[in-house]
């Protein structure tokens, strides 16, 4: 089976301070990818390079057979997309706004249309506040609307940053609900996650990172048996 | 009764104006985050480039207009190409912009001085007549420019809130990274709000121009007021400048009539003082909360 995604020596970084070193990743159509980690080691710099926000000083990206363009709107329009950390909602404009937003680059209004059913339907909470201003949600529901938007692109590839990020444990667990629902579609998704037991069940490939590289890779069954090497990292 | 309607038709007239001459400035900080030294120059080069046309070249009078606005966002389009474009990811692009746009205010006014001179020329745009209700006059000018304004500001604002390209530029206004993982090519979309904040104010260039005459300087009062209601607005609120604007333009006549039309412009100062002290974000502008 070919990559639906193949990284090869992607190097990046913040002016001049090189952050990734190197780095090649590999993600097969329709499956479920988590890159895991401590904080600070690059993974959310890895998503944003992959999806073009940041620069690669070096290597290559391979998507879908086709050699990236440089430059994050050229990504998202072949269906590279990436819901970032933090949400970065567009805070003036209503949730359905936002959501819509999320479609920009699409033709196929009809298509769209069942995308907006598809993530009412996902998260029925976002139907009760569709004519909100982003600004107005809590925490949980800027996320569910940031997942929302990225699924509106039907992109080919769904990168996740950090769903859990900066969410109380009862809203994670509904955010991860709703994930596991879209794992087990057809769909690729590539998700980043601080904490490897949260992704545990939903993933079937993981990638440790630490210090801009890959120092361990492998299924769900290794990761059950990787105790040590989980816990030198992340202090299980 | 009569000088309250007076003061009305005067103020609109020029709060029009001052709403043509803002809402360009207000857009570009808004989306870009920009504070456009040289709008002002923008309203002076439309000026001279429709009398131009109009006087010089002997093109009608409607082309010669078209030609000023259209001159507007061709100005505007190159000083992104040329200079906005390589700062914008920069650091301290806020400060830095200031300085360069203001650079280009001060050579594209000289150039314009040794071009012309500095002889006060007529704007040929000129519509002779006028109408009275009661006592009152209301010259087909004062009309025509609060006509004119209206019909593009009307156009602008239905660009921004009803068209794909609207939405384009507000996504890039509100967060710009989220807008290029929509695919929103945001680089284009800078280039087309300078366009249109050009085009604006030529246009606010000529009708000025119309009421008063053509100078290389008579950009620079229009500029620091389309300044005073931006931050009285709120900066980058490009409704808000709109309304404030013809609220300063009436308030401005009322003072001119009342106590005298050298008080008007340091009395709008003023405003701006003290809005800054009690609503530093405007009347309009939000405060900047951040919310994780």
């Amino acid at each position: 089976m070919t990559a639906l995604l193949s990284v090869t020596g992607l190097s990046s970084g913040y002016r001049q301070q090189r952050v990734l070193h190197e780095i090649d990743l590999e993600v097969p159509q329709g499956s479920v990818s988590a890159i895991i980690g401590p904080n600070g080691h690059g993974k959310s710099t890895l998503l944003k390079a992959i999806s073009g926000l940041l620069p690669s000083w070096s290597g290559e990206t391979v998507f879908d057979g086709e050699a990236m363009p440089n430059g994050a709107p050229e990504r998202a329009r072949r269906g590279l997309v990436l819901v970032p950390q933090g949400d970065q909602l567009f805070m003036g404009m209503t949730v359905e706004e936002n959501l819509m937003m999320g479609a920009f680059a699409r033709k196929d209004s009809g298509a769209i249309k069942a995308s907006l059913e598809e993530v009412y339907t996902l998260f029925p909470r976002l139907l009760e506040r569709r004519t909100q201003r982003a600004e107005s949600l809590s925490g949980g529901e800027r996320r569910m609307v940031g997942i929302g938007r990225g699924m509106m692109a039907n992109g080919k590839l769904m990168m996740i940053d950090e769903p859990s990020l900066g969410l109380a444990p009862l809203i994670i667990e509904q955010i991860y609900e709703a994930l596991n629902v879209l794992a087990t579609g057809s769909r690729s998704i590539m998700v980043v996650e601080e904490n490897p037991s949260r992704v545990a069940n939903v993933a079937s490939t993981f990638h440790l990172m630490d210090g801009g590289r890959f120092t361990w890779s492998g299924d769900a069954d290794a990761l059950a048996g990787s105790g040590d090497i989980l816990k030198t990292y992340l202090g299980g | 009764m009569d000088a309250i309607l007076q003061i009305v038709i005067t103020g609109l007239t020029l709060g029009s104006m001052y709403a043509l001459g803002s809402v360009g400035l207000a857009l570009t900080y808004g989306t870009m985050g920009m504070f456009n030294m040289a709008h002002g120059v923008f309203m002076t080069f439309g000026a001279y480039a429709s009398y131009t046309a109009a006087t010089l070249w002997g093109v009608p009078l409607p082309f010669a207009i078209l030609l000023g606005v259209m001159a507007g966002g061709f100005i505007g389009a190159s000083m992104h190409l040329f200079i906005v474009r390589f700062m914008l990811h920069r650091e301290d692009f806020q400060t830095t912009i200031m300085v360069a746009t203001a650079g280009v205010a001060i050579l594209f006014q000289d150039l314009i001085l040794k071009q012309f001179g500095a002889y006060p020329f007529k704007q040929p745009a000129q519509i002779e007549g006028l109408y009275r209700i009661g006592n009152t006059v209301v010259t087909y000018q004062s009309l025509a420019i609060m006509a004119t304004a209206a019909v593009l500001i009307s156009a602008m604002a239905w660009l921004l809130t009803k068209t794909r390209f609207g939405l384009a530029i507000r996504a890039t206004a509100m967060n710009q990274d989220a807008a290029k993982l929509m695919g929103v090519k945001t680089e284009l979309t800078y280039l087309q709000v300078m366009i249109i904040a050009g085009t604006l104010a030529a246009a606010a260039g000529i009708l000025i121009s119309s009421l008063a005459s053509l100078s290389p300087a008579m950009g620079t009062n229009p500029l620091i007021r389309a300044f005073v209601i931006c931050v009285v607005a709120g900066l980058g609120s490009v409704t808000g400048a709109g309304l404030a604007a013809i609220a300063l333009g009436v308030m401005e006549a009322a003072i001119g009539y009342y106590f005298g039309v050298r008080y008007g412009f340091p009395v709008m100062l003023g405003l701006v003082i003290l809005v800054l002290i009690f609503k530093p974000a405007g009347l309009f502008g939000k405060q900047g909360v951040v919310r994780a």
